[in-house]
């Protein structure tokens, strides 16, 4: 019980490492949610009139009053359009409700287009979009309806997030090794070990942070801190012939591993952009520490005689970092300010998991269950459940 | 503009699929599954050979052969077993022998060590049992045609005692220099006496000769239930006269001159085959169980005689084990001394005596010595109380205690031999008992790597 229970802390360890850093990102997070939920009624009061003056002065045919407006009241004193270039805007002006400040870019584009400024227009096109993401392009005036449908995308530029999941881990021996050697021509394949998955041994968890950053509005990047307890198992049976009348004392040893590892992956997701379902694929590297290792073992002889069970710390036997490729798909979604993705990924480590400096020198294992690791490279397969915060967006061109 | 992004679109597109395709042959190539088990033959390997009944197989001797792999005498419930290993520890062959070719109703037992290699051919000494007793024969057998024979049939059959054929029982042999032939010592029940026998490897005897000291008998398994009071060594010396010389020592009369453990010594200088030269006879107080001679101290005093003199023995510089208080001893680069007496005498001003109170006193010990990394060190393997088999390293020459490593865990290892390899490295030979109950044997390699200081410890 007790080794459970450190084989639990084990685990939980390194969650406790993502913690604050989770806690750090919600800090960073938060602001977006306020910065729609209003600050200062009367600085809106103030940005509401100032955007209806705007659009008498847009459906007046005073062009060069729009743009005053904005430069006097949105951005910093010298820092307008005065230059044709994107302004400076105010600290107050940010922090107005998008509502308003999308009523501000709107008249702001639509001007800027009038007056013979498209690329500038199209600056303060996105930046409308981008706070309009939800919303259709109908009511838009026709210039901008154009634009805001068929040139730009709407998407998260930087997100963060957690997943969790379940994951399933093949092995892939290669040079083989054994302590219990069979001194007959044929024996030796019978006494390798056998490698088996099933759903209860090969199975185990992940969870972990996402960060995420849109180099595109299919390309995006990140990075997905992960603490993945990973289990696989392998059986030897050392066969005794029956003598006389007494049963064979065949011997049967079951061998159930628990590692965990903090992952790290550098992945490149690309995704379709669907109005609804978003698939996408996404492949990159990744570098694994591990935390911790420990085996379990069932002997038993087939006559009942033996029997031995035992729970046997392998980190020491085991390469400490490993390196790898991740390929997986997956497909996402919207529901209210996040995103949910149901993924799939596969994963090929490099690297031969145990230590070959230190294969030999754990006598329990060797000399009370015969037992020494094969050279090892692990495949996993893992199903994760991601939940993604937007923290801020930006108008990608189609 | 639009024809700008949709390159961009497929150039990413295209990276994408030939990361993906790289990835799919990389995970593709194959990587070897179900390879042949083994290391280097320089690497550390521990092998233990399991065989699939419930025979009980116990570990007599080891030697290296030339290829660098390993000759393995045991017994399979008493039979002898031969398993031959290659240099990694993998198993090559191995072969029981159960009974006579000649007669299947004769069966073969008892093996002893050594076992001994000549010309590719192995060889070893056991009993052959007869309708009245048991009888020693030396078997060799040749591993490329797989051919078994019995090469000494009728040993001491013209032995002024004819009787003597039904009682012998082999004790310890070993090779002679120039790979002339073998020196067996052999025990008799019924007359207790230890009888040293030369014969060469067509079976042929070149001499035999009963060992006695002072008409006490000897004994066969008093106080412990083995042989290791009767062994040989052999060490080459810059005394002139003796360079080659046997350290042979039998273990006599407990029986006559209770409590004292008396033992004979005899010191045989074999240079000249077919001369039996008896060189010198001492008494121990107390035996050893293993010894290794280092250098014989005396000189040979001229006679003017055409360069013929007399040998003076004083002593030899040796490491030894004997059970002091049942207390197994090692005795690291000592010297025995000779008194008036023609008594041997442990000099404990000289060398190292270290008690290990963590050995079983009823199982054998071995020692090696060898150069590591420039340095003598003196190696010693025994069984510990904890099951584990221990092995010691002293620094000869400073007779200090250098480190120790222990082989096993939960079950019975029992150590059952000790050679150097030929890549500097030390092996192990030993017998366990899988799953606390089949007796197997063990082989355990370290490398040279392994026996530096404080690397044994890992």
């Amino acid at each position: 019980m007790k080794k459970s229970a450190l084989n639990h802390a084990r685990i939980i360890k390194p969650v406790l490492y993502f913690l604050p850093v989770f806690m750090l990102l919600c800090h960073c997070a938060f602001p977006a949610f306020a910065r729609g939920g209003g600050k200062s009624e009367e600085i809106n009061a103030t940005y509401r009139n100032l955007a209806e003056k705007m659009k008498e002065y847009y459906e007046g045919g005073e062009l060069r009053q729009v743009i005053d407006l904005y430069n006097k009241e949105c951005c910093e004193p010298g820092a307008g359009l005065e230059k044709w270039e994107p302004g400076k805007e105010k600290a107050e002006f940010k922090k107005v409700k998008k509502e308003i400040r999308a009523e501000f870019y709107q008249f702001l584009a639509l001007s800027l287009i009038a007056l013979n400024r498209p690329e500038l227009g199209e600056t303060y096109v996105r930046k409308m979009l981008v706070l309009r993401r939800d919303e259709g392009t109908d009511k838009y005036w026709l210039a901008v309806r154009e634009m805001a449908r068929y040139r730009y995308y709407v998407a998260p530029r930087f997100l963060v997030g957690v997943d969790l999941g379940t994951n399933f881990t093949f092995v892939r021996p290669g040079q083989r090794y054994m302590v219990l050697e069979p001194a007959s021509e044929t024996g030796r394949e019978a006494y390798q070990k056998k490698y088996t998955f099933s759903l209860s041994h090969s199975r185990a968890m992940q969870v972990g942070l996402i960060i995420e950053y849109a180099l595109g509005k299919n390309i995006s990047i990140s990075i997905q801190p992960t603490v993945s307890t990973q289990k696989f198992q392998y059986k030897n049976t050392f066969i005794r012939d029956k003598t006389g009348a007494t049963e064979p004392a065949t011997l049967d040893y079951t061998h159930n591993h628990t590692l965990g590892y903090l992952e790290i992956p550098f992945l490149l997701k690309y995704r379709l952009i669907k109005p609804k379902f978003k698939p996408y694929i996404q492949v990159g590297v990744y570098y694994s520490m591990l935390q911790s290792a420990i085996k379990s073992l069932h002997a038993e002889s087939q006559d009942q005689e033996y029997k031995e069970d035992a729970i046997v710390d392998i980190k020491q036997l085991l390469n400490r970092t490993n390196l790898g490729i991740w390929v997986g798909a997956g497909i996402e979604s919207g529901i209210g300010g996040f995103r949910l993705q149901i993924e799939t990924n596969y994963k090929f480590g490099f690297k031969n998991i145990v230590d070959t400096a230190n294969r030999f020198t754990n006598q329990q294992l060797m000399y009370a269950f015969y037992d020494v690791f094969d050279d090892m490279k692990l495949r996993n397969w893992e199903l994760t459940l991601k939940v993604l915060l937007p923290i801020y967006f930006k108008a990608f061109r189609r | 503009m639009k024809t700008g992004n949709g390159e961009k679109m497929k150039i990413a597109s295209a990276s994408m699929l030939s990361v993906l395709l790289c990835i799919w042959i990389a995970a593709c190539k194959p990587i070897p599954r179900n390879t042949e088990t083994g290391t280097e033959s320089s690497e550390s390997f521990s092998k233990i050979y399991d065989k699939p009944d419930k025979a009980t197989y116990t570990a007599v001797d080891i030697k290296q052969t030339e290829d660098g792999g390993y000759i393995i005498l045991g017994k399979k419930d008493n039979y002898p077993y031969l398993l031959r290993v290659d240099g990694s520890g993998n198993f090559e062959w191995d072969k029981v022998f159960t009974a006579s070719p000649e007669n299947e109703e004769y069966e073969y037992s008892n093996p002893i060590p050594e076992v001994l290699i000549h010309n590719d051919e192995y060889y070893f000494f056991c009993n052959k049992t007869y309708e009245n007793g048991d009888f020693i024969v030396m078997i060799k057998y040749n591993e490329t045609n797989g051919s078994q024979e019995e090469i000494l049939k009728r040993f001491s059959e013209d032995y002024e005692m004819p009787d003597l054929r039904n009682v012998f029982t082999p004790l310890h042999v070993v090779k002679q220099p120039n790979d002339r032939g073998v020196l067996l010592l052999a025990f008799t029940s019924p007359y207790d006496y230890v009888l040293l026998v030369s014969i060469d490897w067509n079976g042929d005897l070149e001499f035999e000769q009963q060992l006695e000291f002072r008409n006490y008998k000897c004994i066969y398994y008093y106080p412990l239930a083995d042989r290791r009071f009767h062994f040989i060594t052999r060490s080459s010396t810059s005394v002139r006269g003796m360079e080659n010389f046997y350290n042979i020592q039998i273990y006599t009369g407990s029986d006559t001159i209770l409590p004292c453990h008396s033992i004979t010594r005899k010191l045989r200088s074999l240079d000249d085959p077919g001369r039996e030269i008896w060189a010198a006879e001492f008494y121990l107080t107390k035996p050893f169980i293993a010894m290794e001679c280092h250098e014989v101290l005396g000189e040979k005093i001229e006679t003017g005689n055409k360069g013929k003199g007399i040998i003076k023995l004083d002593g030899i510089r040796f490491s030894g084990v004997d059970i002091e208080d049942h207390i197994i001893t090692f005795y690291i680069n000592s010297e025995l001394k000779i008194d008036g007496e023609k008594t041997l005498v442990i000099n404990k001003s000289t060398g190292k005596i270290d008690q290990q109170t963590e050995l079983i006193e009823s199982t054998p010990v071995y020692i090696k010595v060898m150069d590591v990394d420039g340095q003598t060190n003196i190696f010693f393997a025994g069984s510990s109380k904890n099951n584990k088999i221990v092995l010691y390293t002293y620094d000869l020459l400073k007779s200090k205690f250098l480190d120790k490593k222990y082989v096993g865990h939960t079950h019975i290892y029992e150590a059952a031999g000790l050679i150097e390899t030929k890549d500097g490295g030390l092996a192990i030979l030993g017998t366990t008992y899988v799953a606390g109950r089949l007796g197997r044997l063990c082989l355990f390699k370290l490398s040279i790597a392994n026996l530096h200081i404080g690397t044994m410890t890992k």
